[in-house]
């Protein structure tokens, strides 16, 4: 709200400048956005005469002037075309500083010489117009000082920005009085509650015939309604002090009875609305319940129809209307007016309305409309019902030369009484952590309008127009704001407990910064993303969707990291960064299995923590994740915790990580996937792991007929964890054709340029599984030796999996197996693993290695039916 | 016999300065002690001498080849100083003049990510434990329970993304941390230190200074005994330890439909350090968040006796804190993910 300094200082004499002033409002709550000071720097503009007005050959929009300044004629050029010889306009004449910083030096345009500016009243800021020139009105001469000439001084106005519980403060007098009880300025008496009241009782006529029939059919929405009637209108332009002070606080002044309106609302808070009480069908006003469809056209121009969007569940629909003597809708009540009823030139009779409407109904209804007004913002806050009176009052007296008043008609249904508000003071002073005496609260609470009653504790009755104080805790808000939020003093709580990450949180951290310590930089990507993305993904499973998107790139809810980290990537590609690494920890928003939904559920969507990391360096590949996974295996420190399972066979060299053989029960890893106790859907682990829907459904799906989604077909795995072997997540590269489709690589089936490595893991399954603190075993202190093998491998045997046979082969006596050569020729593959044997207990001797050596190359034929290379 | 053995020494010595390789030093060791040098042949006359001149004599020249034996092996050392020299300094290279890896040592966590890590140390620290809650909320925890009814005024303060799960249930994203508080509350194991820390979403279009998905972080303490000051007390004491010695805070009166009192609260400018500036508009102070004590309509939602505990709850974007800190003039900068800004924090 705009708040004119000269305004305020109508209510109060308020002696401190515009700076106190502006800190002491942001102190009160009603927080300063902005000040803004106008009228400075206009001393030297002067009032001109247009003498004589030329064209200039060869311009149509600049035109020559000649004015008198009162002491000689100046020649000055201007393009402004709303002036007459004759008329009179400010003058910045050379060397003149414009408020707006601009210099006037004497130019030449067109050859002809200008010594100075003619102004618009936005070049003097003044006004936003800049239409045209400031034409100044009659009683002034040539050479008068602008500021004489149109009776401005400069002026503060403050851009308040008033909280949704104060519907007081969005008026001058409710400004006024917050401003006046900080200060201890006392308001001029006019402006004093009972003489206000006394002002209004005096003329107020109640009569119950006016020849206008007052209907309320549901006063739950309209608690009380009155319609004054005013003869003999002469509709014309408002005083000039009214107009200067609705534009001084962003308002536009438009005709005396509408301005009057206007300027009640922005000095009491109280919109009123008048209506030409000879447009007005049967001269009567009925206030009701919409019913859908119904539908008018409001002063803005715009046909509005009810009923058609709701607020949310539950919303009955009610909109407010205030209908004609036909039950035509002719306004909304509260909000805004409808054009057949607006006041014209030709009014003679004017119907005010004055109502106090109920706030939520104004709310909704304002928001299925979509609607929003200077009244409604006020309606909606609650105005205040006993401020109607007044209201009626001081728009006769501001029309007392243009309108007769003849009465008013009054359907008040408000029995609310503010109920006291018991205050216990020791209980005020330990939640404020202050000492205020009872004397100095209620000295307080009785300059901004409460009553105080009571010697040991207070019963507080606040006044109507502050409906937001209702209990204990709001009127302690009031003395602590009044009192001054800098003057309590601030006082640390010491905490009982102990202030911790849980282990969860602690090892994410960790794993972000060895994830860190892979060149990987974390990425921060939204979660939520377009349906073509899961689409192109292969991800074909329902996501959930936003019903009101920002945009369709926006629409649902991410089921995989991966959209969001190729976008970043292909961003950075494109930007000449020759490639990146990037991993990102964050949610994915499986669609729910279960959607019996209440108010109260725990959780609506089994949201899952994932960590993804993509590799797009130059030269890296799926074996860049495959190492990833080992780190952060190794970090878990959970030997025989996490398994991969190949959809074909890998290129992959594992590091030293050992791993479990496998049940190979060739169950279902998916439906069978256990986790907490909670047996995980289908739908989660597709979500989690990218497999094609229905692929995990029913026993004997063995993990190789998983499709990974986005994934390289033949160059990638799902990773699970522990014996029952949870899918936690993907690991390989990224198939080539979703990078081509994000612009990663020009051509589909390109994997020379670049391959880009894939790892996304489910964090809480890999982080939970592995809680416990890590038993250190011994290490040898006899020396080891090292058998390498090569196997000749089949096709679809896994290298993890002969390595998993090689460890169980060797038993205890194995410190690493490492995969350390792969050749490849005719289709055939070949596999080197170094085999690092060692005791606990002595050096084992050339039998025993002989032994372990022919148990692993025996072991391998049988399980895997890969045989040892002939060299 | 007269040997000079001390002119046969310093000969020797004369020659052995000459030589500045190792193979002419070991060429010129055999002839200086070989039996056939002079040395030699002084030593093998040696049996011709009367026995109580051989004495003498012998010991002469024991002495005179142990003089020459030292001279060598200074001699060696010296050479073999100055061989190891001409060989590092052959090897010289411009230590600064190295081929810059395409693959960076060292990645970066994000910027707003390691806000929040900083932020969570020092509640921690304070005696905070960390919460997390769901990013999807029914209307309850993110509006209902926080005493915003449906249709309330204030709900146009967070403009809502909403989900079609096809329910009756208004189900959506969450547009603040505070149902996290609700279900923290809810837990009804007190007293509460806690943090909220997460992601929220709210339907507004990105500029500068906003992001429609954003990260805030909130506190709660409900405890016996609670006051405004206490609140005052732990808003100044983080604005201390997070952004330094010499930055404050100060709370002034506000809105908020789930405290009462409550406040806004802001902190000495971070830019001028509370000189003012165009950031602060000149007022030396900036807006970081809100606070309040919990309004008893909260408690009485987690069903929380008002009349015995009392409490307080604060929140403001990691994202501006990030961007007040490392003063970043377009927050959209975040959610692009380039290697080029990230590089930089």
């Amino acid at each position: 709200m705009k708040v004119p300094l000269s305004w305020l200082k109508e209510f109060a004499p308020f002696t401190q400048d515009a700076e106190t002033i502006a800190d002491i409002l942001s102190d009160l709550g009603l927080v300063v956005e902005s000040v803004k000071h106008i009228g400075n720097g206009l001393d030297q503009i002067l009032v001109a005469k247009v003498l004589e007005i030329d064209p200039i050959p060869g311009a149509d929009k600049i035109r020559r002037v000649i004015v008198d300044t009162g002491s000689g004629e100046e020649q000055i050029v201007c393009g402004a075309s709303n002036f007459q010889v004759g008329d009179h306009v400010p003058l910045a004449s050379v060397g003149t500083t414009l408020p707006g910083g601009m210099e006037i030096s004497r130019r030449k345009m067109r050859g002809v010489v200008s010594n100075g500016m003619l102004c618009s009243g936005n070049e003097l800021g003044l006004s936003d117009d800049q239409t045209g020139l400031m034409v100044l009105g009659e009683n002034v001469n040539a050479g008068m000082p602008l500021t004489d000439a149109i009776g401005i001084e400069p002026d503060t106005i403050y851009d308040l920005s008033v909280e949704g519980n104060r519907p007081d403060a969005l008026s001058l007098l409710g400004v006024a009085r917050d401003l006046a009880a900080k200060t201890n300025t006392p308001l001029y008496d006019q402006w004093q509650e009972d003489v206000l009241r006394q002002n209004s009782s005096d003329l107020y006529n109640k009569i119950t015939t006016l020849g206008v029939n007052i209907e309320i059919l549901n006063t739950d929405l309209c608690p009380r309604f009155t319609a004054s009637v005013f003869n003999n209108v002469s509709i014309g332009d408002s005083p000039s002090w009214i107009a200067k002070r609705l534009t001084l606080a962003g308002m536009r002044p438009i005709n005396n009875i509408v301005d009057a309106s206007n300027y009640v609302m922005l000095e009491l808070g109280q919109p009123t609305h008048p209506y030409d009480l000879s447009q007005l069908a049967g001269h009567t006003l009925r206030v009701r319940a919409s019913i859908k469809g119904d539908s008018l056209v409001t002063l803005d121009g715009v046909n509005r129809v009810c009923g058609t969007r709701s607020v949310g569940p539950g919303d009955d629909m009610r909109d407010c209307l205030i209908c004609d003597g036909n039950d035509t809708p002719i306004g909304i009540a509260g909000i805004m007016g409808g054009q057949s009823t607006e006041i014209s030139s030709t009014t003679t009779e004017v119907l005010l309305e004055a109502a106090y409407f109920n706030p939520m109904s104004i709310a909704r209804t304002s928001k299925r409309l979509g609607l929003r007004s200077e009244a409604s913002l006020r309606f909606e806050r609650g105005c205040d019902p006993n401020m109607i009176t007044i209201s009626i009052w001081r728009f006769a007296d501001i029309l007392s030369q243009s309108a007769e008043y003849k009465g008013t008609i009054d359907v008040d249904n408000t029995s609310e009484k503010p109920e006291p508000i018991k205050v216990n003071i020791s209980k005020m002073n330990s939640l404020l952590g202050t000492n205020l005496s009872i004397e100095a609260v209620s000295d307080t609470l009785n300059r901004i309008g409460f009553k105080c009653r009571g010697t040991g504790n207070l019963e507080v009755i606040p006044p109507t127009y502050r409906p937001d104080v209702r209990r204990e805790v709001d009127v302690a808000e009031e003395v602590a704001r009044l009192v001054g939020y800098s003057t309590i003093k601030p006082v640390r709580p010491r905490s009982p407990k102990v202030g911790v990450l849980s282990p969860y949180q602690r090892a994410r951290r960790q794993l972000r910064e060895i994830i860190a310590g892979m060149s990987a930089d974390e990425a921060w990507c939204s979660s939520l993303v377009s349906k073509s993305d899961h689409a192109t993904l292969g991800l074909n499973m329902p996501a959930v969707a936003i019903e009101n998107p920002l945009s369709a790139d926006e629409s649902v809810l991410r089921l995989s990291l991966l959209p969001g980290l190729l976008k970043s990537a292909a961003h950075n590609i494109d930007r000449r960064v020759e490639g990146i690494r990037l991993f990102e920890v964050g949610m994915i928003f499986p669609y729910p299995a279960n959607r019996d939904i209440g108010r109260f559920s725990k959780q609506i969507i089994d949201e899952r923590e994932m960590i993804a990391i993509l590799f797009a360096f130059n030269d890296d590949s799926g074996k860049n994740a495959m190492e990833a996974l080992c780190t952060i295996t190794d970090f878990l420190g959970s030997r025989s915790l996490i398994d991969v399972w190949q959809k074909s066979y890998s290129d992959w060299i594992l590091p030293t990580t050992s791993v479990d053989e496998p049940a190979d029960d060739g169950t279902s890893r998916v439906s069978s996937a256990v986790s907490g106790g909670v047996t995980r859907t289908t739908a989660e682990a597709e979500a989690i792991i990218g497999t094609a829907a229905g692929a995990g459904a029913g026993a004997g799906v063995r993990p190789e007929v998983y499709s990974l989604h986005g994934l390289h077909p033949s160059r990638s795995g799902i990773v699970t964890i522990g014996k029952e072997r949870i899918p936690i997540g993907t690991v390989g590269e990224v198939d080539p054709l979703v990078l081509n489709h994000f612009g990663i690589i020009s051509a589909a089936n390109d994997t020379r340029h670049r391959r880009v490595g894939w790892l996304q893991l489910d964090l809480k399954l890999l982080l939970e599984s592995n809680h416990e603190t890590p038993i250190a075993s011994p290490i040898s202190k006899y020396p080891s030796t090292d058998i390498d093998l090569s196997f000749e491998v089949p096709g679809g045997i896994s290298s993890s999996k002969i390595s998993n046979i090689l460890h169980q082969a060797c038993n205890d006596t194995v410190e690493s197996i490492r995969l350390i050569d792969i050749y490849r020729m005719n289709n055939k593959r070949s596999l080197t693993f170094r085999i690092r044997l060692s005791s606990l207990d002595h050096t084992l001797d050339d039998t025993e290695i002989a032994s372990i050596r022919d148990k692993c190359i025996q072991q391998v034929r049988d399980k895997s039916g890969a045989v040892l290379r002939s060299i | 016999m007269d040997y000079n053995l001390e002119i046969i020494v310093q000969e020797a010595k004369d020659t052995l300065s000459t030589i500045d390789n190792l193979e002419e030093l070991s060429r010129l060791r055999n002839t200086l002690l070989s039996k056939k040098s002079q040395l030699g042949i002084a030593r093998s006359s040696l049996a011709t001498l009367p026995l109580d001149q051989r004495k003498e004599i012998g010991a002469k020249i024991e002495l005179a080849r142990k003089e020459l034996e030292s001279a060598i092996a200074e001699r060696r050392q010296l050479i073999e100083v100055k061989i190891r020299k001409e060989k590092l300094a052959a090897d010289e290279i411009d230590i600064t003049e190295w081929l810059e890896s395409s693959t960076p040592a060292r990645g970066h966590q994000h910027i707003v990510q390691r806000t929040r890590d900083e932020l969570e140390d020092v509640f921690v620290g304070m005696g905070f434990s960390v919460n997390e809650g769901p990013e999807v909320e029914t209307d309850w925890y993110n509006f209902e329970a926080l005493n915003i009814p449906p249709a309330h005024p204030a709900r146009g303060m967070w403009d809502t993304f909403y989900l079609d799960l096809g329910e009756p249930e208004t189900v959506l994203l969450r547009t603040h941390t505070s149902p996290t508080q609700i279900r923290v509350m809810e837990r009804g194991e007190l007293p509460i230190y806690a943090i909220m820390p997460g992601r929220c979403y709210r339907r507004d279009t990105p500029d500068s200074r906003h992001l429609p998905i954003f990260h805030q972080i909130e506190g709660l303490v409900v405890d016996i005994g609670i006051s405004f000051a206490n609140l005052a007390g732990t808003i100044e004491d983080f604005t201390t330890a997070y952004f330094g010695a010499g930055i404050h805070s100060r709370l002034r009166p506000s809105y908020f439909p789930f405290t009462e009192p409550s406040a806004e609260f802001e902190i000495t400018c971070t830019i001028c350090a509370g000189s003012g500036c165009r950031t602060c508009s000149h007022t030396g102070w900036i807006e970081l968040g809100g606070c309040g004590m919990v309004h008893p309509a909260v408690f009485e939602a987690v069903g929380i006796d008002s009349e015995r505990w009392t409490g307080f709850a604060f929140g403001f974007g990691i994202d501006r804190c990030a961007q007040m800190r490392y003063q970043i003039p377009d927050m959209r900068v975040l959610m692009e993910n380039d290697y080029r800004f990230m590089k930089q924090l």
